[in-house]
């Protein structure tokens, strides 16, 4: 039954537990069977564990609205989507779209559903307009409109000139502007998206945005956009919620989320060591000293570590951090004192980065 | 257009698209036409080999050996896609996420599958008369003057019955961690059992003198039957024949019970899938999950 709801997504404590089943190197393998079919060659333990990769969570999101699910890999944004889409049930709580139990009315609900999922790919072996034409079939699309619609996003990601060959003649980035037209083929009230834009150039996926704020957002579409890319979150959405570990651990728009950690100054800093992880720990410790963390550094140089700290005070730290570093035998080599930005929203909230 | 025309038109869609991969490789048709003759020839040279040695057991069909395995090997293939189509589909397509995609469309899932088993059957009908048309014009192979009508019935018959035990092994799929690994080890297990005990290549009878036991086996097959009443069919019995009856209404019993409890077995799966999340395999050695 439809709800009087103005929330074109609603979520009421929705939670999602998988089996997960890992290897435990060493150990006695117990299970008879198993040491009777690999014998000696297998001395590890399998142990199944129940992870919570959605934990509880409540969102809601107003018709004609963009929110952005802002998180690292693994923190559960897929799978919420893969929820909300009714692909996937939820094993506690409820999440209603247009008003509809994804759950209890699922034919109704998925009828208002966008789902715009590069994990779907397409078929290697058809050419991009075959596998166009196949998406439109799947929705039942009449051949007018599925024309037009070809047309329309096949020139926005930049594949008008090639969509006759066969997918398998694509580079990477080709094919993945493939699959995120063939989510674009189908307009329904709600987009579900889920890391639309990653492995495309930022020249494409700037026009990407663009058609999706003039075409996708202005005509009054709902998105619920999972990303890990800044741009999509400032450029496109009314509100980011961060989620983390699959709980959701703060929503509001970019701008007050920004404002929330007013006052923290964010500290970039290169430093030369050979033991990067054991100077982020110390550094954590020190007084003042509110987040660290550390990047990967580039292959070619190994023994440079980029951090970021969260501090209220930068002039009265600054002094007794660099003593600290010198005291590992460690260099700094470069400082800069900033405003925060997104990213440090979400360390600050979450003590991980984006690309963790 | 109502939604059965809906339906069919997305399966004409996707056999045209299957096709069109399909003969993109030519060569590969080419490849299939060297095999099919070199696997009937293996079996040609063989009986010059060792002279057979049956005639008793062949008896009852009518047939020489290179006929009996020649047109046993042909039918096999059709079904084997019976048998294996419906779970290498959802094998694939749950790995290919296609499955995934399909249910969050108002298409419904069995459109999916029925494609797939479409495109099998038409790829293995080729096969089939490959085998024939090689067996007919090179290797003097002698397919009777029976009711040929009858017996593509009985041959839709037996692909439909086949096709109820393929549904059950599905729960292979849906309930074992091993099914979700893959199809392969599944289909070896079940191309080299149905091929051993279906009669495909050597008459069931000759199964009883060595192992009493095994004859089970082959009696629950609905290729066992679905073989045995075309082959005697072809060589002139008729449907009111008492062993062709039996084998008929084998067929219809099996079809009945398994196709429904296949389907509802299914669905059930694939609710399973829905409730379990598209998770692929973890390391290590599981064997249920």
């Amino acid at each position: 039954m439809i709800s009087s709801t103005p929330y074109a997504i609603e979520t009421s404590e929705l939670t999602k537990r998988y089996k997960i089943r890992e290897t435990k190197p060493g150990g006695e393998q117990k299970n008879r069977l198993v040491k009777l079919l690999v014998g000696e060659s297998f001395k590890g333990r399998v142990e199944v564990k129940e992870k919570i990769v959605v934990d509880h969570v409540n969102l809601r999101v107003k018709e004609g609205e963009c929110l952005g699910l802002l998180g690292p890999n693994g923190a559960g944004k897929s799978t919420l989507l893969e929820i909300l889409s009714t692909g996937v049930l939820p094993d506690e709580g409820t999440a209603h779209i247009m008003g509809y139990d994804i759950a209890k009315e699922r034919e109704i609900a998925k009828g208002y559903i966008t789902p715009v999922f590069p994990m779907f790919g397409a078929n290697h072996m058809w050419t991009a307009r075959q596998n166009l034409e196949y998406v439109a079939l799947l929705y039942n699309l009449p051949k007018q409109e599925m024309m037009k619609r070809i047309g329309d996003v096949i020139d926005r990601v930049g594949l008008g000139d090639r969509v006759d060959e066969i997918v398998a003649k694509y580079s990477s980035g080709m094919r993945v502007k493939l699959t995120l037209a063939m989510g674009l083929m189908i307009d329904n009230p709600v987009y579900l998206m889920d890391e639309p834009l990653v492995g495309i150039d930022p020249g494409t996926a700037k026009e990407i945005r663009e058609f999706l704020r003039k075409e996708i957002i202005a005509k009054g579409r709902t998105i619920l956009i999972a990303t890990h890319i800044l741009a999509d979150a400032e450029e496109l959405c009314d509100e980011v919620a961060i989620i983390n570990e699959g709980k959701i651990v703060a929503t509001d728009t970019p701008a007050n989320l920004k404002r929330k950690i007013e006052g923290t100054e964010i500290i970039d800093m290169e430093v030369l060591t050979e033991k990067s992880q054991t100077v982020v720990e110390a550094l954590k410790k020190l007084k003042g000293v509110e987040a660290c963390t550390l990047s990967s550094s580039p292959p070619d140089q190994a023994k440079v570590a980029s951090m970021k700290i969260h501090t209220h005070d930068s002039r009265r730290l600054l002094p007794s951090l660099i003593d600290m570093i010198q005291g590992m035998d460690g260099k700094v080599r470069y400082v800069k004192v900033s405003e925060p930005t997104l990213e440090d929203v979400f360390i600050h909230y979450t003590g991980k980065r984006l690309s963790e | 257009m109502t939604s059965l025309e809906m339906e069919l038109k997305k399966i004409w869609y996707m056999m045209l698209s299957n096709f069109r991969v399909r003969f993109l490789f030519a060569f590969g048709i080419v490849m299939e036409l060297i095999n099919v003759a070199v696997g009937a020839g293996s079996y040609f040279f063989l009986t010059r080999v060792f002279p057979p040695g049956t005639a008793d057991v062949m008896s009852k069909y009518g047939t020489d050996v290179v006929s009996y395995i020649i047109l046993g090997i042909a039918l096999n293939s059709m079904l084997m896609q019976s048998l294996t189509g419906i779970f290498s589909s959802l094998v694939e397509s749950y790995y290919d996420r296609s499955l995934e995609r399909i249910s969050l469309s108002p298409t419904n899932i069995y459109t999916l599958l029925l494609t797939n088993m479409m495109s099998g059957y038409f790829n293995r009908a080729l096969n089939t008369i490959l085998y024939l048309v090689i067996g007919l014009a090179i290797f003097g192979m002698n397919l009777g003057s029976g009711n040929g009508a009858l017996a593509l019935l009985v041959l839709i018959l037996g692909l439909a019955a086949t096709v109820g035990l393929g549904m059950l092994l599905c729960l292979v799929f849906f309930y074992t961690a091993t099914g979700k690994g893959g199809p392969s080890p599944i289909l070896m297990f079940a191309y080299t059992f149905t091929n051993a005990f279906s009669g495909a290549t050597f008459p069931i009878e000759v199964i009883i003198e060595f192992a009493p036991w095994l004859f089970l086996i082959s009696a629950f097959l609905p290729q066992t039957h679905a073989l045995s009443a075309i082959r005697m069919i072809l060589n002139g019995s008729s449907l009111f024949d008492a062993s062709v009856f039996a084998d008929i209404a084998y067929l219809i019993v099996f079809s009945a019970i398994t196709i429904p409890v296949g389907s509802y077995l299914i669905r059930r799966g694939l609710d399973k899938v829905r409730r379990e999340g598209y998770v692929p395999p973890s390391e290590g050695i599981w064997l249920f999950g």
